[in-house]
């Protein structure tokens, strides 16, 4: 019957990343039938209660009082936040269901004439998200920002935006900012700032009082240049790569360069410097040597996860994507999560993780063709919509 | 119950793989194709005792999972994807050229009607005759090669795998 297509078809599918075991399905029929008990005795005990007044709430629609079940927690978070250009910048902002690639609401700014900020959306708990708004005018060719606000907005059990409310202390006035981390409790904000010509810092916000505590660099010594913020130590400590560059002449502990560093007391605030080594990127090694173009630290701080570019043997440009785990301590990989094969060249877009680590979304393939937008699901890429990443810019859940 | 597990035990050990890749190619999604599988075999189990006597209980397995489909994509929230843990290990392979191949092919079948697909996924891929096809969807024998040729055809006219095919013959 048509063995074209057959093998068309089974080149498509591939082999299921996982296995259906036994012991699943016992373990199905077992809550099936729990289910059908519990369904039972609420239809006994319903019929009996007729003729007791049943408190209201009761019937409330499902995701009417706001926030996804915990149940999703157990698997890879019900809705993504993603943008998307249609036409031309700077796209649109929405909200997507992840099993259904539905879109099921629009993330606007709430502040009059302000946009959402690149990448500007930071998940804390897969129904909670920050949005970084900001204001700018026209200076010139460039655009200056002329204001910076932080929003946070929950998601109802049906995806839908419940309002904004501006964060305690979210008013940053004229800085400009990228992406931001928040802790999974939602408690703290990270946020990369610059203004001016002034060098970068860190901000970190307490999203419940509003404090600001600032890391900054110090002129004239070593300048870091911090990205990738991500947190550790569940919310205690706060990871960055930096890019160090040593003053002229030469500081005797400065070591320039790709390097992982983390702030034990990120709440306090002070100088960049005196944030602690974690690892060089000299020191990496195997899979996760390469241009590193994205990173993080797993929320348990037990090992970075790099996004490394490589060269096949013998070529020039970039052909393989790796996302790799590795030791904090050594630079060595302890695991390849992912390899992708891009032949000559990468499109890359983003790369992102839930606040848990767990779920990590990657939008990057070759240079021409589909961009596979997924995310990492056993060593594969479980398609997010749409499944060709070529006009998304960011995504976060 | 425990008296048929084994029996069933095997049945699943056999057959998940082919049943999973069935259920890939109706829904386009391993996450689901794998929930697909493990709801009509938590709903085949009860009944294994009778359905083992069948000539081939498969077809009965394959039923439930046609119809369990179908009553998902009547549903707005097609529940729960299931829970993964950290990766493991790597995909091995030109996977950039397997993804295109899986975003075309699954783009196709994804443009073919509901019961077009489960014809077209059944007859084609897992081989069963018109007439086993038409036990599965319990439809004529004559609306599953009717189906049938309007699904190739629509198949055959589509870019995506008009294409595929072409290179596939070279």
């Amino acid at each position: 019957m048509d063995p074209q297509l057959r093998d068309l078809l089974q080149t498509a599918v591939g082999d299921p990343p996982r296995r259906v075991t036994i012991e699943a399905v016992r373990r199905g029929v077992a809550r099936r039938r729990r289910t059908e008990w519990a369904t039972g005795t609420a239809a006994v005990v319903l019929l009996a209660g007729l003729g007791i007044v049943l408190p209201g709430h009761l019937f409330a629609p499902r995701g009417s009082t706001g926030g996804v079940s915990s149940s999703a927690a157990t698997g890879a978070p019900r809705y993504y936040v993603q943008t998307i250009i249609n036409q031309q910048p700077p796209g649109v902002t929405v909200v997507r269901a992840t099993a259904t690639g539905k879109v099921t609401d629009t993330v606007r700014c709430p502040w009059p004439k302000s946009q959402i900020v690149d990448e500007g959306v930071a998940p804390a708990d897969g129904s909670t998200f920050f949005l970084a708004c900001q204001r700018s005018r026209r200076a010139g060719p460039q655009f200056v920002v002329t204001g910076t606000r932080i929003y946070w907005f929950q998601l109802t059990g049906l995806g839908r935006i419940q309002g904004y409310s501006l964060v305690p202390g979210g008013n940053l006035g004229p800085v400009s900012t990228f992406r931001m981390a928040a802790t999974p409790d939602g408690t703290q904000l990270a946020i990369p700032v610059t203004q001016g010509k002034a060098p970068p810092s860190v901000l970190v916000l307490n999203t419940r009082t509003g404090a600001h505590a600032v890391w900054r660099n110090i002129p004239g010594t070593a300048q870091f240049g911090p990205a990738d913020l991500s947190w550790a130590r569940h919310g205690r400590e706060l990871a960055f790569r930096v890019t160090v560059t040593c003053p002229p002449g030469g500081a005797g502990q400065c070591v320039s360069g790709q390097q992982w560093r983390v702030l034990r007391h990120p709440a306090t605030g002070g100088q960049l410097a005196s944030s602690k080594l974690l690892v060089l990127k000299s020191q990496f090694t195997g899979h996760a040597l390469g241009y590193i173009n994205d990173s993080m630290i797993t929320p348990d701080g037990s090992a970075l996860i790099v996004v490394a570019l490589h060269s096949p043997r013998g070529a020039s440009t970039p052909g393989n994507i790796d996302v790799v785990k590795v030791d904090p301590a050594t630079g060595h990989p302890i695991r390849v999560l992912l390899h992708l094969n891009t032949g000559n060249g990468v499109s890359y877009e983003f790369f992102s993780s839930d606040p848990s680590g767990r779920f990590m979304i990657l939008d990057a393939g070759p240079p021409q063709g589909a961009n596979p937008n997924g995310w990492i699901d056993h060593g594969r890429l479980a398609l997010l919509t749409p499944a060709n990443g070529r006009n998304v810019v960011y995504e976060a859940w | 119950m425990d008296a048929q597990v084994p029996g069933f035990a095997q049945f699943v050990a056999a057959r998940e793989r082919a049943l999973q890749r069935t259920a890939w190619l109706l829904t386009g999604d391993w996450a689901l194709a794998e929930d697909l599988v493990q709801t009509a075999l938590v709903r085949a189990w009860p009944r294994w005792d009778r359905i083992r006597h069948r000539d081939d209980p498969e077809i009965y397995v394959r039923r439930v999972m046609l119809n369990t489909w179908s009553t998902w994509t009547r549903r707005r929230w097609r529940g729960e994807k299931p829970a993964a843990d950290v990766p493991e290990h790597a995909a091995t392979g030109d996977l950039a050229a397997e993804v295109a191949v899986r975003l075309a092919v699954r783009g196709a079948l994804q443009s073919l009607s509901q019961r077009q697909r489960a014809v077209l996924v059944l007859r084609v891929y897992d081989d069963l005759s018109e007439a086993q096809v038409a036990e599965v969807l319990d439809c004529p024998a004559g609306t599953v090669k009717s189906t049938m040729s309007r699904a190739l055809a629509q198949l055959r006219a589509d870019p995506r795998v008009a294409d595929l095919l072409e290179r596939k013959v070279r």
